[in-house]
C-alpha cells in the first residue's frame, strides 16, 4: 500500500515527446485510470512508475521516497500487461507462481497462495494447463493471477480488458471491481474505454499527446471537463460541438434558434463572441413541441435507449429519443434542449468556460 | 488479380513445361551438390588396381571393403583421431555458443554508450569476412609462444575465435526479436537481469541455440586449415589426417576416400535429425510466432 507522487515527470524517445511536464499525486489505497486516445502515453506513464522506463526528467516518490531510478524488481510493484505476457514455457501454476519463486517462498507457501488465487480467479481446473492451451479469457485471469498472488505496494495494469469479446469485458470489469474493493491497494488502471474508466476510478487522469489534461472523478470528469477534448472523449454517444453566438439579448444563438442562459454563468461570456456550443445526448429530448426542427438522419436502437442522429442546415447533432416512441429516418421532429446540461468552450484554447457541473454550483 | 495469376501461368512453356523446367532445374542442382559425394563413397569401394585404370566409370564394377578394414583398425589411431575430432568439436560448441549467447543478450539488452552495441555487433560481423589463411600463422606463433602447440586448447581456442562471431549474430538476431513485455514480466516479477536469462529467456530460445550448436559443431568437425596449423599431431583432427594420404609418392586414394565417408558421415545423419530445428532457427530471427 502506497501513495505516488509524479513530479514534473518528462518522457522524450529522440525526438518524440510521449509524455510532457506531469504532475500527478495518486494517494494511498486509490484506484486511478489513465484514459486517453491511442498513442497519448499511457502506456509510457505506467512504465515509468513501475520502472521499466527512466523519466528523461523529473521524479517519482512512493510514500515520500525517490523511486525514480529504483530498478522494477525493487519496487514490489505488480503489473498486468496489455497482450498478458504469460511465460508460454511454464504451466498456469508456475506462472502464477513465479514471482514468488523468485522471492524464495518455501514450496508450501507458494502453493497455498497459487491455490487462493486460483480459487478466487476460477483457475483451479486449468492450474496444469500451459497457456496456449486456454481460452483469452482464462489467460487473462492468470495475468491477473499473478498480480494477485503478489501482495504489492501498487497494482499496475495496462488495458487488462482490452483483449476480451464485449461480453467478457463487462462481465470482468465488474468482476475486477469487486476484487480491487477487497484488495484495498493502490492501482493505477490504464484503458481507451472511457466507461472502464468511469465504473472503476476514484480518479480518472485524462491524456492527450502526452499532456495530461484533467486528473478528478469520474463525475466531474464528465459534468465538469476541463476542456473540450475531454468533454468529447468522454460519453457515449459523443457530445455534439456546434458554433454559438452570444447575442445583445444574453440570448445563444445556435441552430437558428435562440437559448436563454442561466443569470449565474452571463459574467463569464462576452456578447458577440464565438464559442463552442457542446450538447450531450441526453440534454436533447426529442419532443414535438421542441424548439428546435431537425431532419432525422440515422436512428441506433440500442435495447434501453435509442440513439438519434439529426441534422440541419445548420449542422448535425446526436439526441436520444425513448424507445417507446420511435423516430424514423426522414422524420422532421423537434427537440427541446436543457440550458442546465450546456457546456460552452473557447474556440480556439478549447478551455472550457461554462459546465453543467458549474451551473449546478451556482 | 486471378486474371493476372492464370495469364502467367498459361503464358510460356505452359503449365507442364514449366512444372519440368523446374524439376529439371532441381534435379541439376543436386546433382551438382551430391555427385562429389557419389564419387567418395564409390571411391571408398573400389579395388585398388581400378585407380590405375583409365576405363573405369564412376562407380566401381568390383566392390572391397578393405579400405575401411584398414582404415578402422590401423593400430587404433583412426579412433584416436576421430576421438581427437570429437573432443575438439564439443569444446569449441560449448565454449562458443555459452559465450556467444551471454555476449549477444548483453549487447541486445544492456544500454551502453557511444553506439558501442553497433560497434561491438559490427566488428563480430567484419571478422567473418575475411580471408582465414591470413590469420593462420600469426596464430601458430601466438599458440607457439603460449606453450600451446599441438594441444587441444590450440585448436578449441581458434575454432572458437572462428564460430563465436557466427554464435553472436544468430543469437544478436534472435534476442532482438524477443517479446519485450515477457522480459518486462519477468522484471516486475522481480527477476534481475541473469534470472530472466536463464529462467525465461532460455528456455524460450532452445531452437535457436540448437542452430547454433550445430553449426558451431559443422564448422569444428569440418576446420582443416588451422587444425593442421596448430594441431599437427597430438591434437589432429579428422580433415587434417585426410591430407595425409596426399603423400610424395602420390594419393592414397582408397582409404582416403574410405576416412572421408566416415567423417561426412556422422554431419549428414545429425543434420538429417536436426534439420526441423535448422530451418526453424535460421527463419526464427525473420518471422515470429
Ligand atoms: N520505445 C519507444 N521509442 C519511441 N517512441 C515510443 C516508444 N514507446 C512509445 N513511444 C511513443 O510515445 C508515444 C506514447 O506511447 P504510449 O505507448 O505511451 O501510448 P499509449 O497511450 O499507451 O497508447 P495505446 O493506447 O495505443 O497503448 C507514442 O507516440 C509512441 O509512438
Ligand atoms: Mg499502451
Amino acid at each position: 500500500m502506497a501513495g505516488l507522487i509524479l513530479s514534473n515527470v518528462w518522457k522524450k524517445f529522440g525526438s518524440v515527446v510521449a509524455v510532457q511536464a506531469l504532475d500527478l499525486e495518486i494517494r494511498d489505497r486509490e484506484f486511478v485510470s489513465f484514459l486517453g486516445p491511442s498513442g497519448c502515453g499511457k502506456t509510457t506513464t505506467l512504465n515509468m512508475i513501475a520502472g521499466l522506463e527512466t523519466p528523461s526528467e523529473g521524479q517519482i516518490l512512493m510514500d515520500g521516497l525517490d523511486v525514480t531510478k529504483v530498478p522494477p524488481r525493487l519496487r514490489n510493484f505488480a503489473m498486468v500487461f496489455q497482450g498478458y505476457a504469460l511465460y508460454p514455457h511454464m504451466t498456469v501454476a508456475d506462472n502464477i507462481g513465479f514471482a514468488l519463486k523468485v522471492r524464495n517462498l518455501d514450496k508450501a507457501e507458494i502453493a497455498k497462495r497459487v491455490a487462493d488465487a486460483a480459487e478466487r480467479l476460477e483457475l483451479k481446473e486449468v492450474l496444469g494447463r500451459y497457456p496456449r492451451q486456454l481460452s483469452g479469457g482464462q489467460r487473462q485471469r492468470v495475468a491477473l493471477g499473478r498480480a494477485f498472488v503478489r501482495d504489492p505496494h501498487v497494482f499496475l495494469l495496462d488495458e487488462p480488458l482490452s483483449n476480451l469479446d464485449a461480453v467478457l469485458r463487462v462481465q470482468t470489469r465488474v468482476e475486477l471491481k469487486r476484487l480491487f474493493a477487497d484488495l484495498d491497494t493502490t492501482a493505477v488502471y490504464v484503458t481507451h474505454d472511457q466507461a472502464e474508466a468511469m465504473t472503476m476510478s476514484d480518479r480518472i487522469a485524462v491524456f492527450r499527446h502526452g499532456v495530461l489534461q484533467q486528473f478528478a472523478s469520474p463525475l466531474d470528469i464528465y459534468r465538469n471537463p476541463a476542456n473540450r477534448f475531454v468533454a468529447t472523449f468522454v460519453g457515449s454517444p459523443p457530445m455534439s460541438v456546434v458554433e454559438a453566438t452570444l447575442g445583445d439579448d444574453n440570448q445563444l444563438r445556435a441552430f437558428g434558434t435562440s437559448i436563454a442562459l442561466p443569470e449565474a454563468v452571463l459574467g463569464k461570456l462576452k456578447v458577440g463572441k464565438s464559442y463552442d456550443l457542446g450538447l450531450r445526448a441526453e440534454d436533447l429530448v426529442l419532443a414535438p413541441d421542441g424548439q428546435l426542427k431537425m431532419r432525422v438522419d440515422l436512428v441506433e436502437h440500442l435495447g434501453a435507449q435509442t440513439i438519434v442522429h439529426l441534422s440541419s442546415s445548420q449542422g448535425r447533432l446526436i439526441a436520444q429519443s425513448s424507445p417507446t416512441e420511435p423516430a424514423k429516418a426522414g422524420d422532421m421532429v423537434g427537440i427541446r434542449l436543457d440550458p442546465a446540461g450546456l457546456y460552452l468552450f473557447d474556440r480556439q484554447s478549447g478551455a472550457a468556460i461554462v459546465t453543467p457541473g458549474l451551473i449546478r454550483q451556482n | 488479380m486471378a486474371a493476372n495469376l492464370s495469364h502467367a501461368a498459361t503464358s510460356g512453356f505452359g503449365p507442364i513445361g514449366r512444372r519440368l523446367l523446374v524439376v529439371g532445374i532441381i534435379l541439376l542442382a543436386l546433382l551438382v551438390t551430391l555427385a562429389p559425394f557419389f564419387v567418395l563413397f564409390g571411391n571408398s569401394l573400389r579395388p585398388a588396381d581400378e585407380f590405375l585404370s583409365d576405363k573405369s566409370g564412376l562407380w566401381p564394377s568390383q566392390l572391397t571393403f578393405e579400405y575401411y578394414a584398414a582404415v578402422l583398425s590401423a593400430n587404433g589411431t583412426t579412433f584416436r583421431i576421430l576421438l581427437n575430432s570429437v573432443i575438439v568439436t564439443a569444446a569449441t560448441t560449448v565454449i562458443a555458443v555459452t559465450t556467444g549467447c551471454l555476449v549477444a543478450y548483453g549487447l541486445a539488452r544492456l544500454k551502453l554508450p557511444f553506439r558501442l552495441s553497433t560497434i561491438i555487433g559490427l566488428t563480430f560481423l567484419i571478422v567473418r569476412f575475411y580471408p582465414k589463411i591470413t590469420i593462420a600463422i600469426p596464430y601458430f606463433v601466438l599458440m607457439r609462444d603460449f606453450g600451446l602447440r599441438d594441444t587441444y586448447a590450440a585448436v578449441v581456442i581458434a575454432h572458437v575465435s572462428m564460430t563465436l562471431p557466427i554464435v553472436v549474430w544468430l543469437m544478436l538476431a534472435f534476442f532482438e526479436d524477443f517479446p519485450k513485455q515477457l522480459e518486462q514480466s519477468a522484471m516486475m516479477d522481480g527477476c534481475g537481469i541473469l534470472r530472466r536469462f536463464f529462467s525465461i529467456v532460455l528456455p524460450l530460445t532452445v531452437p535457436a541455440i540448437a542452430t547454433a550448436a550445430l553449426l558451431t559443431a559443422f564448422f569444428s568437425w569440418n576446420e582443416f586449415l588451422f587444425a593442421s596449423a596448430v594441431g599437427p599431431l597430438n591434437a589432429k583432427t579428422l580433415p587434417v589426417e585426410i591430407s595425409g594420404f596426399i603423400t610424395d609418392k602420390g594419393t592414397v586414394w582408397g582409404p582416403m576416400s574410405a576416412m572421408g565417408t566416415v567423417i561426412v558421415l556422422p554431419v549428414m545423419v545429425l543434420a538429417l535429425i536436426a534439420q526441423r530445428y535448422l530451418v526453424r532457427g535460421l527463419t526464427a530471427g525473420a518471422v515470429k510466432g
